[in-house]
């Protein structure tokens, strides 16, 4: 397996690029020291998920709900171009709460070899992944009504690059916290269990240009993709991944897991 | 054609930083609302600014420049010295960072900005229970903005902030008398509960009186209490001063 990882170079950089733009607004609101020639943003600014929150009130010309900008459609608009692409690889390569989660899985798996990953029964768990919809049903149904920005007060991603700002909610802060903790034993649980964003991404892998595909004739049926993929997607009996749950990480494919080359590769139109 | 971890990554990358280069290059990239508050719709103030939508990032100079008020006039009402802050570029949302002692039920924040402007420029907002700086309750009297039985009313709500020390000081907040500190401990605000009100001794005749009930839960807010009953939190607020007063 190639241990040189692009995608964690690029977790890094984007965690990296959100944690100083938003230190960097709220260091000039709370009197912090400043960050030199660097434009502080809100974390709504930049979040792509504003703008499912404000779709409604977009579609209905009642324009932007408070604190959503025209810089989140953007956002919006250029990671849903990248879903196209590659399906939810925005989830695998870029989403600093994926990142973070992951960084505390691997201490996890440090601590508990055998349990990590493996503590939530199969049928629990494809259960619980339903969760995403109620999630992101009821943050559409309230901010639809409220015309608010009502997910703030108990999203874990607002509060992880705001906690010391001050506007954090304890909800959102408890969140955070339990996702933190969670992330001990279960890989990637918000992603897996909570997150609305996830969930809409995950449809772009059944329609994605680029397919995340097995070649049954040369797959030797090691199983080693299904033993490694964070979302704990049984991949090897499948000749396409389009789960909506699978975040496009490459981890299972020949250049990572899958030991024969050319077997499970993301490739234009699939394997034939 | 297939995609290796590092394609996606950098065509991911290059995505959405181009496409961000690209969206500020063409105008679209905006990352802060407009300092404009929404405008009335309707009625006798139709299309004037809503006092009601003016927001925490708001600078005493956004306000100033939406509202028929100076910055002077705002900087005054809230105590901010232009020696330690820029007035003009003093955000509402700093408030709570000047103000940090004010205790628990005290709320004096964007909304008591909102609620000075509004008793200023006499525009039409539905108080939200927040206190209003005793200085700015000074103003609107000296400035003839509000009448003697308004200012008596608003004094139940006034927060002395020379009482106070900002976060610049180190102490405690003061602990000297004033002829409002007996109003100051009985302020009714969002958060004040029914037990607050029963501790500021009115009686169950007296909130059946108002109330129409008596609550059940001691420990729910008066604001959440009218929310469900569908009274008028205002309203409300206003007939229970009277009665404390008296």
């Amino acid at each position: 397996m190639n241990k040189f990882s692009f995608r964690k170079i690029t977790q890094f950089i984007f965690f990296a690029i959100v944690l100083i733009v938003t230190y960097a607004k709220n260091a000039v609101e709370l009197g912090l020291p400043t960050i030199p020639w660097i434009d502080g943003l809100s974390l709504h600014a930049i979040c792509p998920f504003g703008a499912v929150e404000t779709f409604y009130t977009l579609i209905t010309g009642q324009g932007m709900i408070n604190k959503i900008h025209e810089s989140t459609i953007v956002m919006f608009v250029l990671v849903t171009a990248g879903a196209v692409l590659f399906g939810s690889a925005f989830c695998g390569f870029i989403c600093p709460l994926g990142t973070i989660q992951e960084w505390i899985g691997k201490l996890g798996k440090k601590l508990f070899p055998k349990k990590y990953n493996k503590i939530i029964p199969q049928k629990l768990d494809v259960k619980l992944k339903y969760l995403r919809y109620v999630v992101l049903a009821a943050i559409l149904y309230f901010s639809s009504t409220t015309l608010k920005l009502v997910f703030a007060d108990y999203d874990p991603y607002y509060a992880l690059f705001n906690f010391y700002a001050g506007e954090v909610t304890i909800t959102a802060i408890a969140v955070l916290a339990v996702v933190l903790l969670s992330s001990l034993i279960i890989e990637r649980p918000w992603c897996r269990y909570l997150c609305p964003y996830g969930v809409i991404l995950g449809w772009f892998n059944k329609i994605r240009i680029f397919k995340l595909s097995r070649n049954s004739t040369t797959c030797i049926d090691c199983k080693k993709c299904d033993r490694v993929c964070p979302m704990n997607l049984k991949i090897s009996d499948k000749k396409s991944v389009t789960s909506t749950s699978c975040i496009s990480c490459m981890e299972c494919t020949s250049e990572r897991a899958c030991p024969v080359e050319d077997t499970l590769v993301m490739k234009m139109g699939g394997v034939k | 054609m297939s995609a290796q971890s590092k394609a996606i990554a950098l065509t991911l990358a290059v995505l959405l930083l181009g496409g961000v280069y690209v969206a500020d290059y063409l105008g679209f990239w905006v990352t802060e609302s407009t300092k404009e508050p929404a405008k009335y719709t309707d009625g006798e103030f139709a299309g004037s600014y809503n006092p009601a939508d003016i927001r925490g990032s708001y600078s005493f100079e956004d306000v100033a420049n939406a509202f028929e008020i100076s910055v002077e006039t705002l900087a005054d009402a809230y105590g901010i010295d232009a020696t330690d802050y820029t007035a003009a570029e003093f955000k509402l949302n700093q408030l709570e960072i000047v103000y940090p002692n004010l205790g628990e039920d005290v709320e004096l924040g964007t909304g008591s900005v909102k609620y000075f402007v509004a008793l200023y420029t006499g525009l039409p907002y539905e108080d939200e229970g927040d206190g209003l700086p005793l200085r700015g309750i000074d103003i609107l009297t000296e400035e003839g903005k509000i009448d003697d039985a308004k200012r008596n009313e608003l004094l139940a709500i006034a927060i002395d902030l020379s009482l106070y020390q900002t976060s610049d000081e180190t102490s405690s907040p003061t602990t000297e008398t004033s002829e409002n500190e007996v109003e100051e401990e009985k302020i009714i605000t969002g958060n004040t509960t029914i037990q607050d009100l029963y501790n500021f001794g009115l009686t169950d005749d007296i909130l059946t009186e108002v109330l129409g009930e008596i609550p059940a839960t001691k420990s729910m807010s008066l604001r959440d209490f009218c929310t469900e009953k569908g009274l008028s939190f205002s309203e409300i607020k206003a007939t229970l001063i009277e009665k404390i007063d008296h």
